[in-house]
């Protein structure tokens, strides 16, 4: 269970300019559920994003995930608790662009120093299940938008995390290509993770299997 | 889990240099060049401090030399007498020698007259001497090899005419050629007896060009000296401790006038250094960024930083070593030895003698290889100890 | 392991062995042994002359301590104030103390 509790989140542009992207936002997430974040650029989604996966600290307030306080967590324990559960779909995709499909999934897993048998299997199950597999040596930035965004979920799925988290998702593909991803989403819900989205994208508006959306507008959310 | 070198840590650093081909061709280049003349020196100076402290116990514990009017000139061969009856005092002799221009050469020779009589010479001076004859011609000499060579290329392969003070000419006959083991001190030394050298340079029979004193105890030697400065007071009185000074001063000096060179040359990597320390490139911060946002630790981060930069140092260290091993012992140094024995023409050749010094290699891989794998790791510790979200955006 | 690190493993590899046969030729032809350090000693026993065949200037050509006094004052740097009758800055002070 994911909970943000009277968050606040001010970023500091510089010595006159403060911009505050989060108000007073309390938000619960159960275990298995979908949820949209929806809203305008800069309304304050991506951030609430950040704020899950540790990947920021509030400025006050609480996040905890699992009885656990993330918004405290040392640096080092922030990345172990992103490794073992968060998997995260960045809107650029933040791959390493030189890098094979292969060695850009199993990133997540170099700290981790696992066998080469071990490392294969999971490469292996993880570009079958999204479809790379054929093209596990290509560099990926040879590879279409679609194949791109497709390694970037691999990748962020590799440790089978029980969060996923996506960021603008489809902010770069086309409709056939976000329809996939909608329905790779879908599939996702099913294997029983709590995925949040955040987009602004209405394709994902009024879908059977989001079980909330929310929105969020200037920082606050809108109940 | 494994808990040894994580190998995927490497491979990714290693894809890391590969991405950025140009610029670490660059430094790798630099890095090589200044490890290759820190090296190269540093073999040069050892290996004639080698030579210099393996011989230096074995020349006279003091020289006196007489001073007139400030200068250097023949000393009286009575002192020997009377510095006899010093206590402590072995032996005492008078030596002869000096400096011969050659002119058709071009070189300058150091000629020591020695007595064959006198008794620490005659046992040792078969072992040293190659193709002697003892029963050549005489007037006879013993040669250095590069004296040789030189005597060859004038055509002088059986004698050789010295032209005396009053221009007149001496014959004397080559008896032999120093062993090729003591070149490094007898290339460009003739040695013949003393009676034959006075005759040469003209030196009166009373007169030698300075006295050499052997002393049993060494811990008697600055006693001895004081009291020859005392009974002799127009004399300049050397020991061998001060010898070892003035080699000491000789290659501080000379390294010295090196180390204004190398100065230069570590300025251009200081340069580079500071490049990469005051911040890195935004695709570098990037990059860190999101292998924290996927679950890097700063641990793993700087991990992966270190063996980047350990690879391309350690890579500059292997071929600059490499590069200096050859370019002193198998090409002699071109160029860079004359900062240390000069420019001047009227030097004969010489080999320098292979040393392998532990300590200069661990010096210079200190000195070198832990300034860049700090100037890596810093900028990289300060960016990724930044909240990821902050670093990626 | 991926071809590149395999490949960049090959190559360190390589410059060890090329460095230790470097090391070991150079041993080889220009290396000192027992025998030599023998001769050499012999040979300075001999000439009993400081410094080698190389001096670094002419005007002091074997060792400075062979040189016309007045010629040191000329480019070494360590050969500043002493007087005449001694010979290194510490011994001039030495010969005097006692």
């Amino acid at each position: 269970m994911i909970e943000l509790k009277d968050i606040n989140k001010i970023y500091e542009i510089n010595k006159n300019h403060k911009v505050e992207a989060l108000k007073k936002v309390n938000l619960t997430i159960k275990e298995g559920e979908l949820i949209v974040l929806k809203g305008a650029s800069g309304s304050g989604k991506s951030t609430i994003l950040s704020l899950i996966a540790g990947l920021s600290k509030p400025t006050s307030g609480e996040v905890i995930v699992d009885s656990k306080q993330i918004s405290k967590l040392l640096d080092n324990f922030s990345s172990v608790y992103r490794r073992d559960n968060i998997g995260f779909i960045f809107q650029k995709y933040n791959l390493i662009p030189t890098l094979s499909v292969k060695e850009n999934i199993a990133l997540p897993l170099v700290p981790l120093n696992p066998t080469t048998k071990e490392l294969e299997q999971k490469l292996d199950k993880v570009m079958d299940m999204f479809h790379i597999l054929h093209k596990k040596d290509m560099i990926v930035k040879n590879l279409s938008g679609g194949e791109q965004q497709r390694v970037a979920i691999a990748r962020s799925y590799v440790n089978n995390p029980k969060i996923i988290i996506a960021d603008e998702p489809t902010a770069n593909l086309d409709k056939k290509l976000s329809l996939k991803f909608i329905e790779i989403l879908k599939e996702l819900k099913s294997l029983g993770k709590t995925i949040i989205v955040a987009t602004h994208d209405p394709l994902f508006y009024g879908l059977e299997f989001v079980d909330r959306e929310i929105e969020v507008h200037n920082g606050s959310l809108v109940l | 889990m494994r808990n040894k070198i994580n190998i995927y840590l490497i491979e990714y650093a290693i894809n890391s240099i590969l991405r950025q081909k140009y610029k670490a061709i660059f430094i790798t280049t630099v890095f090589t060049l200044l490890i290759f003349l820190l090296t190269a020196v540093f073999f040069i100076t050892n290996s004639l401090r080698y030579e210099l402290d393996s011989t230096v116990d074995s020349l006279p514990e003091i020289t006196i030399q007489n001073i007139k009017a400030g200068r250097e000139c023949d000393i009286d061969v009575d002192m020997v007498d009377d510095i006899l009856g010093i206590a402590g005092v072995n032996d005492a002799v008078a030596r002869v020698w000096g400096y011969y221009y050659f002119k058709n050469g071009g070189v300058n020779l150091s000629l020591v007259g020695v007595d064959e009589y006198e008794k620490q010479y005659k046992k040792s001076f078969s072992n040293i001497v190659e193709k002697f004859d003892l029963n050549s011609k005489t007037p006879s000499m013993v040669l250095g090899s590069g004296v040789e060579k030189i005597f060859k290329d004038s055509y002088y392969d059986e004698y050789f005419n010295f032209i005396k003070p009053d221009g007149t000419l001496k014959k004397v006959y080559i008896a032999g050629v120093f062993d090729g083991a003591t070149e490094l001190e007898s290339n460009d030394m003739i040695v013949m007896s003393k009676e034959l050298l006075r005759y040469i340079f003209n030196i009166d029979d009373d007169k030698a060009t300075d006295i050499v004193v052997k002393v049993a105890n060494p811990k008697e030697v600055s006693m001895v000296a004081s009291k020859i400065r005392l009974m002799f007071p127009n004399t300049r009185v050397i020991t061998k401790q001060d010898l070892k000074i003035s080699y000491q001063n000789i290659f501080d000096y000379k390294s010295g006038v090196f180390l204004a060179l190398f100065i230069v040359g570590l300025f251009t990597f200081f340069i580079i250094i500071y490049d990469k320390a005051s911040g890195l490139s935004s695709e570098e911060k990037r990059e860190i960024g999101i292998l924290k946002a996927i679950g890097w630790k700063v641990d793993d981060v700087l991990k992966e930083k270190f063996y980047e930069a350990f690879i391309i140092s350690f890579f500059s260290y292997i071929v600059g070593v490499s590069l200096a091993v050859g370019y002193v012992y198998i090409f002699q140094a071109p160029l860079l030895k004359n900062i240390f024995i000069g420019y001047s023409d009227l030097k004969v050749s010489f080999e320098l003698p292979f040393i392998f010094d532990i300590q200069t290699l661990v010096l210079v891989f200190l000195l070198t290889i832990p300034i860049y794998v700090g100037a890596t790791i810093i900028p990289s510790w300060r960016v990724a100890t930044l909240d990821a979200d902050e670093v990626i955006r | 392991m991926n071809k590149k690190s395999r490949y960049t493993f090959y190559l360190f590899f390589i410059l060890f062995i090329f460095l230790g046969l470097e090391l070991v030729y150079v041993y080889n032809t220009n290396g000192i042994d027992d025998d030599s350090l023998l001769k050499k000693n012999q040979f300075v026993s001999l000439s009993s002359l400081p410094d080698l065949a190389i001096a670094s200037d002419t005007p002091y050509i074997r060792h400075r301590s062979l040189a016309n006094v007045a010629s040191i004052y000329k480019d070494d740097g360590s050969l500043r104030e002493y007087s005449i009758l001694s010979y290194t800055i510490s011994d001039s002070k030495k010969s005097y103390e006692k």
